[in-house]
Order: structure tokens, then C-alpha cells, then sequence
């Protein structure tokens, strides 16, 4: 597309008459009109600038889609690499859960010498005294049974101690003595204060 | 080019000038012109440049690397996992490769010879068998190798054809496919065995399909690819659980089942149902364990059981949960049902005391005690303990059919509890309103006769007096899990069968039962709420004089019911006892022993310190 005034002098009719031609053209000249050429510099690079843009979008374009492309690709590549170590990692849970099985750990256990846990003792808390209590551990322990005998495994005589370092020293029991015995007064004269109040008002404090 | 003339635009014609001005003038243009032109050839290339360089590079340079690399096997879809309460897994899969070809695809007979070698050393394939298959199917279009070779024989034949494939770039041996397909397995073997289900293919399925149980239950839960996906809204996330529940979670398929079994408690209860069946020679038999206060079942135990792995040799009698889909007469265990009827409606007391004659003709039937003696007057604690069908004919009538038969109703009896497992049956019981109904039904019906429940029924209503009369609906899986989200099963009350007042006051007189009537139940040191069943077996000519269905049905401790347990066995010999009593109790005893000992629960004195 020429635009009449972008054309330098030419002294040659031929062209003139050409360039004439083309112009007379109806859809040329609208579109002229529409879209003229660029004349000045400025124009010019402006032209540059806009096209520019357009074909470096178009660029864009390509590389992102090159770029969408080639992560699907990893993607699928790694969906496959996990369906892979998914299957291994079934694999694993497959063996950990046979031999972990009941019947597994039952004949481990057998031929180890534990048998089941019956004749369990049990202690009352109040018989167990401060030391227990404060551990709240009554702990039955396990012991393999004596070999060549049928006994129960499990220890017919529990062992009572507090869990570690929870129990008092026993340099302090008279503090812990001290204080149940504070507690119990206490309650005591309670009591009584209450009742003494319930007689002689006829009111529950 | 100050001088310069430019010709008319319009016409034209060319204004005077010297000749030789207008030549340097043209020179001037046209190679202002010609650097204009190539600026922009220039310009436009490097543009196109851009565009088709890495086209180029991509499409051309780099050609074949966007090639599938060949997606998982889309036949058969993974499977979630169920793990129990603690996290141990009950069922899950496992994945094999299926070993299959184009046996057009071989030109000739050595390349077969080489192909069936080939696999014999890469997966111990035998030659004779793969070799017999590519000749036979010469002209086939597909042919199955092996239908399953471990991942590790998978793997070398993998190693082999991309060594092949780098190497030479062809091979006969690049012919064979390989497609991971999973299967199930149980590592329990026959634990739970009635409530995790099975996987069966049949004639018309192209893949096996749950069947039964859990794996019939959720089958449309479980599906990887097709699988419905959480129903309501999810309560946590799959880190929120306890490490150890979640150790082997998420599964493959992503759909997994948390259930409410407890492995251990499972595998007690199946040792004391096999050696109570021994002992007492039983045909059959099953143990329920249930938390009375939400429903959840801990363990379901039923004889004769099955091994899900090997389905092809078990009998197929032995596939049904019996526990949900055997119906049988409960016989006087369902006394209790009477009793917290006439207890709640207020028309006896505890303390009340109706006479025993001995017998007692209700509509056309002669009603006897099974002792066939009369007792005179006894409260509601003699008559349970002694349990006599007289008095609780005697409740029937005083109640009234439709009373009575609305407390039935209330119970769960006649309906399906619900209960997550495929298979569950209604029972049988006739109404007022049903034809053929009579009032000897009623008389019959009130002590356990005439009519037909299962064990999860039975159960299910006396763990209603265990929760202060709230009939819970019993479930198995206690929370499902999708895509890292979790749906907790929340306890449901499906009704209320009595008042509080009333539960608390049956639970008392069912601990008395225990310790003077079904004492062979008691553990000492333990308050245990229970009562047994002895029911004859109904057959077309009538009751069978020896043979006999026993139940027990016991909860403890009375006072907080931590579990409650279910024993009933299917015709004990007769010549040990064809009572519940002496069968059915005593190893209802023992399960609740080692109950005891597994939470860790203290006799009564130790725990509420009197």
C-alpha cells in the first residue's frame, strides 16, 4: 500500500501513471484513508514500535506455549515416576503389614517365650501410698517365661514404681505427710463447722 | 534538492529541469530508499526469527521428547485401604505387572524363541508355556503372558527393553507389555474376614468387584478412578489424626477407610469363639463387641469364617456375616426387651411381685417355665435370674399387644440397624395388624419365641439400656478418607427405647441376674449387666427336642459400660448343655476378662474405691 505523499519525486510518467492506476482503485483509496502510511519519521517509528509489539506477543505466545508444553510433559513424566514409587512404596506397606500380622507377631512372641497376659495383680491407690500415686504408674512387667515351662509370660508379681522423676524424695515424705495431713483437718473442721451451722440454724450453709 | 521539481500528482506531467539535476536527485532517492528496504527486511527477519527459532528447535531439533511416556495401565482401578481403630491395616493393595504382547508383531519362530527365553531369564516365565502361547496366538491381535509377575520381574523386563531400545533400537523383546495392575490382599487372612468383605469377579465383570462386608458396603467409595467422593462436608484433615493412625494412609487409590475394629480385640474374641466352639462342640457361632455409648463395633467375630485370599477354596456357606444376616429366635435373652417395656410404662415395679404358677395359657398356647417348676410370688430380678417365660407372659399381657409391640419396634427389631456392612437382614416378627397373628404370638413373643432377630439386632438393644435408652446405630468405620480430607462417622441415636430412670434401674437388676441367675458369666471383681438365651430350633415339624441356638448378651462395668458383648452359639452338644448358661456364658466370661486386661479397666473396688 503507497501512499501518495510517502513517494519521492520521480520524473518518470510511468510510474506516475501507475502509482495513478493504483490509486484510482476504490477499496485502495478507503483503505488509504483507514490506514494511511506512515510519512514523517515519527510516524515511522511508531509503526516499527506497534508492529514490534505484535510479533514479539506472537513470540511470547510460542515460547509460553513451548513452555506449558514442555511442563505438562514434565508433569506427566513425574505422575509417572509416582505412580511408580507408589507402587514400590505398596510394596513396602505390603510387607510391613505381613509381617507385622497377628498370627506373625504371635508366633515371634511364642517362640521368644511370651505367652498371654493373665493373673494380672492390681493394687488398690490407697494401698499404693504417696509414692505411687504421685507417679500414677502401676506397671505390670513383662518377662519372658521360663523356658521349657507352660507358665502365663507375664509377671504374676507386678512391680509397682513411680514413673521417673515424678515421685517425691524420700527425704521430703514428711512434707507430703504434712500436707495430707493439713488436707484432712481441713475437710474435718469443714465438716464439722457445717453440721455445727445445720444444728443450730436449721440452714445448709 | 532545494531546486528540484516534483511532478504534478495529479497529472503527471513532469516540470522542466535539467537532466542531470534529476539523475543525482533519483541516485539520492533510491538509496535513501534501498536503506530503508533492508532496515526493514532487516527488522522483519529478526522478528520472524523470533517466532520460529524455537518452533524450529522444539518441533524439529528436539522431536520425540513429548511422547507419552506411557501412562499407568487403565483397566482394573486401585483400591482404598482400611486400616483399624489403630492404624494396622486389614486390607490393601498390591501391585503386580500383567505380562502381554501382539503376537503378529513376530516375524518369524526365533523371534519368538528369543522373546519366551528372554522372559524366562528376566521373570522366570517357562520358556515351553510363553513359547506354546506366541505360536498357538501367532495371529492374534493380543495374548496374556502371565497375568501376574512381581514388581521386581517387572522391572528387569523394563531394564532389559530400554537397554535394548539404546543399544540396537529394535528387538523382539520390546514387543511385550507390561501393565501395573493391583490386588487385593488381606495380611489378617481370615481376621474380620466377615466384615472387611472380599473381592469377587463375576462371569459378567471384566474386574472383581466388592462383595459382602465393607468391600461390598463402600465398593463405589473405594474405586480410585469411578469412586463417589466424601458425602458431607469433612470434619479434619489427614495430618489432624494420630500418627499412627495415618502411618499407612493415604493408600494408592486415595480412598481409604478408617474403621472402628480393633485389631486386637478382633483376634480375641475369634480365639475365644474357636475355643468356646471346641469346647462346647458348636456348629457355628458369633462375638460382638460394641461401645454401647456410640455404637462403634469393635469386633465381629463369626465361625465358620474364611480366608479373602484364598476365596476359591472356601465353602461359600461360610462367606455371609451371620452376624447381620442370620435370623434365629433369640429365645429369654429378649426378656429384656419385655422387662424394660413393662419397667418403663410403669406397670411393675422392680419390686413388684407377680406369682409364678408354672403355667399360663395365653390366647390357645400352654406357656411353661423351661425349668417346669412354678415358683410363687418373685420380683422382676427372680424372674430374669430364674428366667421364667410364665411372668414374662405375664408382663406381655399386662402391657398389652400394642405396647408391647411398639417397645419391639422401638428396639430396632423388624428393621435393619443400619449398620455400614453389606448384607444386613430385617428379622421376622409378626404385628397385631399382620395376618396369621394371634394372641399366643404374644405370649410367645415376649419371651424370645415366634419370632426372628440377629445378632447385631440383639445387641444393638440391649446396648440401648447400656446408654441410658438411647439405641445408637452401629457403625464399622469410624471415619473416610479422600485427597488428605477426613469424614468422621458422628454417633447417631436412631431412638429412644426408655427413660434414663428406666435403663438405670434394668442395668441394676441385670447385674443381679449376672451374679445370681448366669453367674458362669460374672468376672470376679466386675459388675457385669447381662442376661443369656437358650432357644430351641424351629423347624417345619416343630421345635428340635436337643438342639438349640444359646446367646448371651452382657455389659460391664454396669455402672460406666465401657463394651458390650454378644456370644451366641449354634447347636452346642446337647450332651455337654444345651444351655446358655453353662456354653454361652462362660465364654462370654472369658472374652470379658481379657477385655479387662486389654483396657486396662480396674475391678469395681480398685476404680470406685469402695
Amino acid at each position: 500500500m503507497l501512499q501518495r505523499s510517502s513517494l519521492p519525486s520521480t520524473p518518470s510518467a510511468e510510474i506516475a501513471e501507475s502509482l495513478q492506476r493504483t490509486l484510482d482503485r476504490r477499496w485502495m483509496r478507503s483503505l488509504q484513508e483507514s490506514l494511511p502510511l506512515p510519512v514523517t519519521w515519527q510516524q515511522y517509528m511508531l509503526l516499527l514500535a506497534i508492529v514490534s509489539i505484535i510479533v514479539g506477543g506472537m513470540a511470547l505466545h510460542v515460547l509460553l506455549s513451548l513452555q506449558i508444553a514442555e511442563a505438562r510433559l514434565q508433569v506427566r513424566l513425574l505422575r509417572v515416576e509416582y505412580e511408580r514409587i507408589e507402587r514400590d512404596n505398596s510394596e513396602v506397606v505390603y510387607q510391613i503389614a505381613m509381617r507385622s500380622s497377628l498370627s506373625q507377631i504371635e508366633a515371634l512372641a511364642t517362640a521368644q517365650g511370651f505367652g498371654p497376659a493373665t493373673g494380672r495383680i492390681l493394687v488398690p491407690r490407697t494401698e499404693l501410698g504417696d509414692e505411687a500415686v504421685a507417679g500414677d504408674a502401676v506397671t505390670d512387667v513383662v518377662v519372658p517365661a521360663d523356658a521349657g515351662s507352660r507358665q502365663p509370660a507375664r509377671a504374676q508379681e507386678s512391680t509397682l514404681r513411680p514413673a521417673a522423676g515424678t515421685g517425691p524424695p524420700v527425704s521430703q515424705d514428711w512434707i507430703a505427710q504434712g500436707g495430707a495431713w493439713w488436707q484432712t483437718t481441713q475437710q474435718s473442721f469443714g465438716t464439722a463447722v457445717d453440721q455445727f451451722v445445720r444444728d443450730v440454724t436449721g440452714r445448709v450453709k | 534538492m532545494t531546486a528540484s521539481v516534483v511532478p504534478d500528482p495529479v497529472s503527471g506531467a513532469p516540470q522542466a529541469m535539467s537532466e542531470q539535476h534529476t539523475s543525482v536527485v533519483i541516485d539520492n532517492i533510491q538509496k535513501r530508499e534501498l536503506w530503508r528496504f533492508w532496515m526493514l527486511v532487516f527488522f522483519f527477519a529478526a522478528l520472524g526469527i523470533l517466532v520460529l527459532a524455537p518452533l524450529f528447535i522444539h518441533q524439529v531439533l528436539q522431536a520425540g521428547q513429548a511422547l507419552s511416556p506411557g501412562l499407568a495401565h487403565r483397566g482394573l482401578s486401585p483400591r482404598g485401604a482400611f486400616v483399624d481403630r489403630n492404624g494396622e491395616i486389614l486390607a490393601a493393595d498390591r501391585y503386580f505387572y500383567q505380562v502381554t504382547t501382539t503376537p503378529t508383531h513376530f516375524v518369524d519362530d526365533e523371534e519368538r524363541r528369543t522373546v519366551a527365553t528372554q522372559l524366562q531369564e528376566l521373570a522366570d516365565l517357562p520358556f515351553a508355556q510363553t513359547y506354546d502361547l506366541l505360536v498357538t496366538y501367532q495371529y492374534s491381535l493380543f495374548v496374556e503372558l502371565a497375568p501376574v509377575i512381581s514388581l521386581e520381574a517387572g522391572q528387569r523386563i523394563v531394564d532389559a527393553q530400554a537397554k535394548l531400545e539404546k543399544e540396537v533400537g529394535a528387538g523382539p523383546l520390546l514387543h511385550v507389555d507390561l501393565t501395573p495392575a493391583p490386588k487385593r490382599y488381606y495380611p489378617e487372612n481370615t481376621l474380620a474376614a466377615h466384615v472387611v468383605g472380599m473381592m469377587v469377579r463375576l462371569d459378567d465383570d471384566p474386574w472383581p468387584e466388592g462383595f459382602y462386608g465393607l468391600e461390598g458396603y463402600y465398593n463405589n467409595f473405594l474405586r480410585q478412578r469411578d469412586g463417589i467422593g466424601l458425602t458431607a462436608k469433612p470434619d479434619a484433615s489427614l495430618t489432624d489424626l494420630p500418627a499412627n493412625v495415618r502411618r499407612f494412609l493415604p493408600s494408592v487409590a486415595n480412598k481409604d477407610l478408617i474403621l472402628t475394629i480393633d485389631r486386637t480385640v478382633q483376634w480375641i474374641i475369634e480365639d475365644e469363639l474357636q475355643k468356646g466352639l471346641q469346647r462346647y462342640r458348636a456348629k457355628a457361632g458369633t462375638i460382638i463387641v460394641m461401645n454401647p455409648r456410640t455404637g462403634e463395633i469393635l469386633g465381629m467375630a463369626n465361625a465358620p469364617t474364611f480366608n479373602p485370599n484364598q476365596l476359591s477354596k472356601e465353602d461359600i456357606g461360610a462367606l455371609q456375616n451371620a452376624s447381620i444376616s442370620a435370623q434365629y429366635e433369640p429365645g429369654s435373652v429378649f426378656k429384656v426387651v419385655t422387662a424394660s417395656a413393662v419397667l418403663d410404662t410403669g406397670i411393675i415395679t422392680p419390686t413388684q411381685k407377680l406369682t409364678d404358677t408354672g403355667s399360663i395359657v395365653v390366647g390357645t398356647r400352654v406357656i411353661l417355665n423351661s425349668s417346669r417348676v412354678a415358683w410363687g410370688p418373685v420380683d422382676m430380678t427372680e424372674a430374669l435370674a430364674r428366667s421364667l417365660n410364665v411372668i414374662t407372659a405375664q408382663w406381655a399381657l399386662l402391657l398389652g399387644e400394642d405396647r408391647f409391640y411398639t417397645y419391639v419396634n422401638r428396639f430396632g427389631f423388624g428393621q435393619v440397624t443400619e449398620v455400614d456392612m453389606a448384607g444386613e437382614v430385617y428379622g421376622i416378627y409378626k404385628k397385631p395388624d399382620t395376618e396369621g397373628w394371634s394372641e399366643s404370638d404374644l405370649g410367645t413373643n415376649s419371651f424370645g419365641q415366634g419370632l426372628a432377630v440377629t445378632p447385631i439386632q440383639m445387641i444393638n438393644a440391649v446396648a440401648s439400656i447400656a446408654n441410658g435408652g438411647k439405641l445408637m446405630r452401629p457403625y464399622v468405620v469410624g471415619a473416610r478418607v479422600t485427597d488428605g480430607k477426613v469424614q468422621v462417622t458422628k454417633p447417631t441415636v436412631k431412638s429412644i427405647t426408655m427413660k434414663p430412670e428406666t435403663a438405670a434401674t434394668l442395668t441394676k437388676i441385670l447385674v443381679e441376674v449376672v451374679n445370681e441367675g448366669n453367674s458362669a458369666a460374672g468376672v470376679a471383681g466386675y459388675s457385669i449387666a447381662g442376661k443369656s438365651g437358650t432357644a430351641q430350633i424351629p423347624t417345619a415339624e416343630g421345635y428340635t427336642e436337643d438342639e438349640t441356638i444359646v446367646t448371651f448378651v452382657g455389659y460391664a462395668p454396669a455402672d460406666d459400660p465401657q463394651f458390650i458383648v454378644l456370644v451366641k452359639m449354634d447347636r452346642p452338644d446337647p450332651s455337654i448343655s444345651p444351655w446358655a448358661n453353662y456354653t454361652a456364658a462362660p465364654v462370654f466370661a472369658q472374652v470379658a476378662r481379657r477385655l479387662f486386661d486389654y483396657y486396662n479397666i480396674p475391678p469395681d473396688a480398685m476404680r470406685l474405691g469402695n
